[in-house]
């Protein structure tokens, strides 16, 4: 096809506009694009918590009974979960003077 | 009215404190419940579901509830410290000379042979909290006994509770301590120690709390000697031997004991970045170095007597 060697001014905007729709419509739709196949990707696989990674096939966090062995209710709390659950308030110094009170030993066994 | 009876179950001490409560109903309970951790998974009985299983490399296995709940407690601790805490270290625990009750080890004196080796690593575990079944490669064996003993005390602590109906219980396994109910007036009085086996009595830092648990690692009980080499049961599975000392004791508190003997295990591992770990997740500790500094991190307190008036 045989074109005239320069564009008029006109010419030449409307051509760059053209050009720029199409840019944009491009990006529009490949990011519409990519957000549907993702949307689907999420609905046809629901994927794996970090706990898989493990070969726990039930993820960790979820996985604790609400009861224990012999029945009895449990609190799991702190057995679930992906991080250590402090407790909900911190020790209190005692007077170690007043030793008749103590209930228990903590140390290494 | 706070009342106390001790006890030997797990190879260890244990004590079940009620606070308005019968506490003879309570130690019943605890005592049953250990009987049957024992009979599950004990790592010294051959008879042990545990040992089955030791016993059965890359089979699928069921496994009873309790099982599957130690598993998975020792699993999500495994994951909570990025493998510090590692339920795959049996074997290593085994090749380090700890192949039997403790009692019976520390007569042992001829040497063996340590090897540098990382454990094959809890990922290799394939657990089905579902299905309720387990599958451990060949040359795996698994150790439940760190968290095994904390989740005990957990399970033990509310069994006695329950079976009490009201008051408040404390139930100590080898220094691994959870409570249950409503605590006595001012909490629950802790005396911190080296070794759970000291006197409540003794000398010593004492700390107050209100549910949840605490647990105390140390490096300066269960320690023998094989061939002239000093060992102790703390194994750092990234080596397959035990951990560098550089913490003799640590000391925390959680939610619950599982979680407080799971930070405490991990920081000895862990070594020098211990604090920061323990501090970033909020969890109140207290670690003792070698030569013997006291380290405090996230609320843990300073004892009464170097409180400024």
């Amino acid at each position: 096809m045989k074109t005239s060697a320069r564009l008029t001014g006109s010419q030449r905007d409307r051509a760059f506009a053209r050009l720029r729709s199409i840019t944009v419509g491009t990006a529009v739709a490949s990011t519409a694009a990519a957000g549907a196949f993702g949307f689907l990707a999420v609905q046809t696989n629901p994927g794996t918590q970090a706990a898989n990674d493990s070969g726990v096939t039930t993820a960790a966090a979820a996985a604790a009974p609400t009861t224990s062995p012999t029945g009895a209710d449990t609190t799991t709390s702190g057995t679930t979960g992906s991080t250590l659950a402090a407790p909900t308030a911190a020790p209190t110094s005692t007077p170690a003077t007043t030793t008749t009170r103590r209930h228990a030993t903590s140390g290494g066994s | 009215m706070v009342r106390a009876e001790t006890f030997e179950a797990l190879g260890c001490d244990v004590r079940v404190v009620a606070a308005d409560g019968d506490v003879a109903v309570a130690r019943r309970e605890v005592g049953r419940l250990l009987d049957e951790v024992d009979r599950t998974y004990s790592r010294f009985r051959p008879d042990s579901e545990l040992a089955r299983i030791n016993a059965r490399p890359n089979e699928t296995v069921a496994v009873s509830a309790l099982l599957s709940r130690v598993l998975d407690a020792s699993l999500r601790a495994a994951w909570v410290t990025e493998g510090l805490v590692d339920p795959t270290v049996g074997r290593q625990m085994r090749l380090i000379g700890y192949d039997d009750d403790f009692a019976r080890i520390r007569g042992r004196t001829d040497a063996i042979v340590l090897r540098l080796e990382a454990v094959a690593g809890w990922r290799t575990v394939r657990f089905d909290a579902d299905r309720q079944t387990v599958r451990v490669p060949r040359g795996v064996e698994l150790d439940l006994g760190s968290v095994g003993k904390a989740l005990a005390a957990d399970l033990a602590a509310v069994t006695a509770m329950n079976a009490m109906g009201g008051g408040g219980v404390l139930v100590s396994v080898g220094g691994d301590i959870s409570v249950a109910g409503d605590p006595p007036a001012g909490g629950w009085n802790v005396l911190i120690a080296d070794d759970s086996r000291a006197p409540v009595d003794a000398e010593g830092e004492t700390v107050a709390i209100h549910d949840g648990g605490i647990a105390t690692s140390s490096t300066m009980v269960r320690r023998w000697t094989r061939g002239g080499v000093e060992l102790h049961h703390i194994i750092d599975p990234r080596t397959g031997l035990p951990a560098a000392a550089l913490w003799q004791t640590v000391s925390a508190t959680a939610a619950t004991c599982v979680d407080a003997n799971t930070a405490a295990t991990a920081a000895v591992v862990m070594g020098a970045g211990a604090p920061d770990w323990l501090a970033e997740r909020r969890i109140p500790a207290r670690l003792v170095a070698g030569d013997g500094e006291v380290v405090r991190v996230a609320g843990w307190p300073l004892p009464m007597e170097a409180v400024p008036a």
